[in-house]
């Protein structure tokens, strides 16, 4: 019933969610697609931006961050187009043009553009056990207990992003294929996740022509590339979760079945699978790194920033605490209180808490997504003129390579910052609330049970949401 | 077989000018800039490392052309009194290019010329001027 | 085999040059690995003798000279305010004691010429000691304003010659301004009788300095062999404390200049020290243990927060804030509401202020470390507040709604984070948010409810549609 069901729902009630449109159908895409170079391409010259971001944190030390090129570009430009426009929108297209993994591929394959489905390297599996996103999850915690460190210092930055590029290499060259961007890459997790909301997908065209295939070209490879990096099973992608749209599957299929899809936001929030407490866990450490972000850095208070800049070192620890336990037991427990409510209302037996917890958290994503991009325009507005700065003075030596060094520091539009904040947080608030019904509808069997079960869940949102708005502009 | 010779040397050049390529292009370009400069000095709050160099010399009737970056988070300033040379402020992340032609040969001190630290009274250096 | 040794040759390839890498960043992270190790201010003991100095001429080299230790002290030109002086003068010595009723100092200097009047090649010399009437007053810039008011006593050698030797220079001129804090020089049109070598003088802050109505030190110089000796004379209490400083406890702070009047100092054209720390042994030096425990107490006490106001000042309530007079909300008048700020690395004082839509507010800033600014957003009013100079700027609150107010200075690496809020009330911004959340909560809650029967129905219509 519940397939059923899920084929004609329709997103708050007006875009039915199983619309699709494939971009590959227009001309030129599908042979873009196809050709060898292109993600390369422009993973090329995304390595340029960032081979400039390494040289500006590692000559910029720990000097003024707003005048450094990889500070503003990574924490200004880049997160920002991450949350507003390359997750919600386009899915993980930056893994697609991610160059911090790529010393790592071009060591285990030997190629730059080329094929050689005979990969270097050890090529160990990746342990089953962690095979999900617990390490991501710990990774991405751990790595923003140093946000007052690396989101102003370059020399920390370039530690940071350092850190990840010799990772990739050396996890490349133990495990096989993509397993440092699957399991271990601290940015990836929150990507995966949030990228269940995303606008676009890689799927199959027809699944019959694939069910036909026996050769499967896009797990093993052939001439025309590698068999999908990222361990999965093209033929049968369901959700955006770990698909890295490296685009290799277009290139394997010998009857372009692969399909690039726009299609409603959020419809792999239905697809029941490789849920889990890692990837519920994975949003409530995403909305207590949003609170504590903007608690931390657009807050007035002058002792929390104390703590989080590490000026004593028991400060930091408290900070860090605090920080852990937020997000790993409070915001946790709360949402437990409500799914066991939820579960209480809906009267229902035969379903399990820990189901209902799961498949509840879902809707959280949504929700987080929102407070992210209204925290991202809290950056954006007011420092974003930094960026013409650094683009003309990279390395803060005097240059003014494009005319733009001496533009100073202006806000814009910061009058609206607070409404643009509204905005988006009501805009997550309904698409929450929507996906948790149908979350709901799809957790328990009954659908009279589901509303009941709903009712809390709404309850908890309209809480969050208020609490959001309240800590932005109240 | 030249055609994957062609293709090979292609993309070797592009990775090398995504890689190597902004490296040396930088650093290029900034040395043909300073060419001219007869030192570059540092500007940093007394606790973290105060000018550097603190000690410059310079040959006497010579134009001195002088480049103070400012690495640090703070405004800072430049000036010699003695020489009547006075960069004004220069804010984080900016600098001042200063030329004068030192007159009598000697030692002149140079200071910060904005509250920067509490230490501020010590940020200062001395410019030598040889008689040669 | 092969494989696994490529593979290990290779990670620790990576490894290595990472390392370098990062080494080289971290010894360079302030742009060169030059470090400097910062002085830590000078202390010069006064200690107790009981001997008294009537200040003869023989005084100045008496035998209580020859056995106390001395303090050398760095001077640098004075830069902080025009005008600058083209010389300087690099070191003063500086000696001092008390004898329970009276303070001493001594400054020695070299100076190869004694300038005592005013002539075609030179001004006259001269020398001063600073010290603040708070002696617990956090270091602040000298020159620029201090936290609190400071004594000076200049001490100038042509009025060294008139006060002792009866001499006045010919034709007699007076140096046109008493003292650097002036910012333009005047002339001071009546030359008042000189009473002592030494001018007692009080100033808060540059352009401030004013001559004090009661001169209450004494001081003697005499120059011999190229060197300038001077000794300076005061009691130690007076029974004036609003305009002199005492020297109580057992610290005091002090700062030392010097103008060299054939370099053409004069006013703010000076050698200048930074703050000295003065550490004055009592009178009777048997301390009790306990009173010296209740002491150092006193000075590690720095103003702690504790737990409950660190978590009351979470609270967002705009009536939970506006703590001192000046920055609570007044009748709507046609005076603007002064609201005093104070800025310090990387927090507001108050960091978050309430005010009424369509009030008048004044914004008046100051800082306590380093330029910072204020920029408030949706507003656009800027305000670059130097250590010791007011920012001002005066608006009506004609938005509603919560805004933040950021530096605009960088100063130091928290600086785009130093932020605070303006919550222009009501706040019908937040209200309107409210409201929209629980009408749609409402609306959802009840399509929920009062769908549920018909969930069956709607389900097979949907059906047939497709």
């Amino acid at each position: 019933m519940s397939e059923q069901n899920s084929k004609n729902q329709r997103l708050l009630g007006l875009f039915p969610l199983n619309w699709r449109f494939d971009l590959a159908s227009l001309p030129g895409v599908r042979w873009l697609l196809k050709q060898r170079w292109f993600p390369m391409i422009v993973i090329l010259i995304n390595m340029f931006i960032f081979i400039v971001i390494l040289m500006s944190g590692i000559m910029g030390g720990f000097s003024s961050g707003n005048y450094s090129f990889g500070i503003m570009f990574v924490w200004i430009l880049w997160w920002v187009l991450l949350m507003m426009l390359l997750v919600p929108v386009l899915s993980r297209t930056w893994c697609m043009m991610c160059p911090l993994p790529s010393f790592g591929e071009w060591l285990q394959r030997l190629r730059i553009f080329g094929v050689n489905n005979k990969l270097g390297g050890l090529n160990l599996k990746w342990p089953r056990r962690l095979s999900n996103m617990w390490v991501m999850n710990f990774l991405f915690l751990g790595t923003t207990f140093f946000s007052g460190f690396f989101t102003v210092k370059p020399l920390v930055t370039f530690y940071l992003l350092g850190g990840i590029i010799v990772m990739g290499i050396v996890l490349s060259l133990i495990f096989e294929k993509r397993s440092f961007c699957l399991y271990v890459c601290p940015v990836s997790g929150f990507q995966g996740l949030y990228a269940n909301m995303a606008m676009t997908e890689i799927r199959v065209k027809d699944p019959n022509i694939c069910a036909k295939h026996k050769k499967k070209t896009c797990e093993t490879g052939n001439k025309k590339g590698y068999g999908c990096p990222w361990l999965l099973e093209p033929h049968s992608l369901k959700r955006n979760t770990y698909c890295g749209m490296c685009l290799e599957c277009f290139k394997t299929c010998p009857f372009d079945n692969m399909a690039f899809n726009i299609r409603p936001p959020g419809t792999d929030l239905l697809v029941n699978e490789k849920r889990g407490l890692d990837e519920a866990w994975k949003s409530f450490i995403m909305i207590a790194i949003a609170i504590m972000f903007y608690v931390a850095m657009m807050g007035p208070w002058g002792w929390i920033k104390d703590w989080v800049r590490g000026n004593t070192l028991t400060g930091w620890l408290k900070f860090i605490s605090v920080h852990t336990a937020f997000a790993l037991v409070i915001i946790p427990g709360i949402f437990f209180v409500f799914s066991f409510l939820s579960k209480l209302f809906s009267g229902s037996k035969e379903v399990r808490l820990k189901a209902v917890f799961v498949n509840l958290s879902y809707c959280l994503i949504p929700m987080g997504l929102a407070s992210w991009i209204a925290f991202s325009f809290g950056f954006l507005l007011p420092n974003g003129s930094y960026i013409l700065h650094i683009l003309s003075d990279p390395f803060a030596l005097g240059w003014d390579l494009f005319g733009t060094a001496n533009i100073p520091w202006t806000p814009v539009a910061t009058g609206w910052l607070v409404p643009l904040q509204f905005i988006t947080l009501f805009a997550g608030y309904l698409v929450a609330a929507d996906y948790g019904y149908k979350l709901s509808l799809q957790t328990y069997t009954d659908p009279a049970a589901a509303k009941r079960g709903f009712i809390p869940l709404l309850v908890l949102l309209t809480l969050v949401v208020i609490a959001f708005g309240w800590l932005y502009g109240g | 077989m030249s055609k994957t010779i062609i293709k090979t040397i292609i993309s070797a050049v592009l990775v090398l000018a995504c890689t190597i390529g902004p490296i040396v292009a930088a650093l290029a370009y900034e040395s043909s800039r300073t060419r001219d400069l007869t030192a570059e000095i540092l500007a940093r709050a007394p606790e973290k490392g105060n000018y550097s160099p603190r000690f410059v010399t310079v040959a006497f009737g010579q134009k001195v052309k002088l480049r103070v970056r400012n690495i640090d988070t703070v405004t800072h300033g430049f000036a010699i009194p003695a020489l009547e040379v006075d960069a004004g402020e220069i804010k984080a992340g900016q600098y001042a290019v200063l030329e004068f032609t030192p007159e009598k040969p000697g030692k002149y001190d140079f200071y910060c010329t904005t509250w920067c630290s509490e230490f501020h009274l010590q940020m200062r250096g001395i410019l030598e001027v040889t008689a040669r | 085999m092969n494989n696994k040794i490529t593979v290990a040759i290779i990670i620790m390839l990576t490894l290595g040059v990472f390392t370098w890498l990062a080494n080289y960043g971290w010894k360079n992270r302030y742009g060169s690995p030059e470090t400097y190790e910062v002085i830590a201010p000078e202390v010069v003991t006064v200690g107790y003798y009981a001997e008294d100095l009537a200040l003869k001429e023989a005084d100045v080299f008496a035998q209580i000279w020859q056995k106390l230790p001395s303090a050398e002290i760095v001077l640098s030109h004075q830069i902080i305010e025009q005008p600058w002086p083209k010389g300087s003068t690099p070191l003063v010595k500086v000696q001092a004691f008390h004898n329970g009723k009276d303070i001493f100092f001594r400054m020695t200097w070299n100076d190869d010429q004694a300038d005592t009047a005013v002539s075609i090649h030179a001004f006259v010399d001269g020398c001063a000691v600073a010290v603040p009437l708070d002696a617990e007053a956090p270091v602040r810039s000298i020159m620029m304003g201090f936290s609190s008011p400071v004594n000076i006593w200049q001490w100038q050698a042509n009025k060294d010659m008139q006060h002792w030797q009866g001499k006045t220079g010919v034709p007699d001129l007076d140096v046109d301004f008493v003292y650097p804090f002036e910012e333009k020089e005047i002339f001071s049109v009546s030359i008042p009788e000189v009473k002592s070598a030494v001018t007692d003088l009080l100033a808060q802050r540059a352009g401030s300095l004013t001559q004090k109505e009661t001169q209450a030190v004494q001081g003697r110089g005499i120059w011999r062999n190229g060197i300038w000796n001077v000794v300076f004379k005061r009691s130690l209490i007076t029974n004036d404390s609003e305009q002199d400083c005492q020297f109580i406890g057992r610290k005091q702070m002090a700062a030392f200049a010097v103008w060299d009047g054939d370099q053409g100092d004069r006013g703010s054209r000076k050698s200048m020290s930074e703050w000295v720390n003065l550490q004055i042994e009592p009178a009777e030096s048997k301390k009790s243990a306990e009173n010296q425990l209740l002491d150092d107490n006193n000075i590690t006490s720095v103003h702690k927060v504790s737990w409950i106001d660190k978590l009351r000042s979470l609270s967002l309530i705009s009536t939970a804030y506006g703590e001192t007079l000046e920055n609570q909300s007044v009748q709507i008048n046609k005076e603007p509401r002064l609201i005093n700020l104070i800025a310090k690395r990387f927090e507001y004082t108050p960091n978050r202020i309430s005010i009424r839509k369509g009030e008048r507010v004044t914004i008046r800033m100051e800082s306590l470390d380093v330029t910072h600014g204020f920029y408030l957003d949706g507003y656009g009013i800027d305000i670059k507040a130097r250590p010791g100079l007011i920012g001002k700027a005066t608006f009506v609150a004609d938005k509603s709604g919560r805004f933040s107010f950021r530096c605009s200075e960088t100063c130091g690496e928290f600086h785009p984070y130093m932020i605070g809020f303006i919550e222009v009330s009501p706040n019908s911004r937040f209200s309107f948010f409210v409201w929209s959340i629980g009408i749609t909560f409402v609306v959802m809650l009840g399509l929920v409810l009062l769908k549920g029967k018909q969930e069956k129905g709607i389900e097979t219509n949907v059906g047939t549609e497709q």
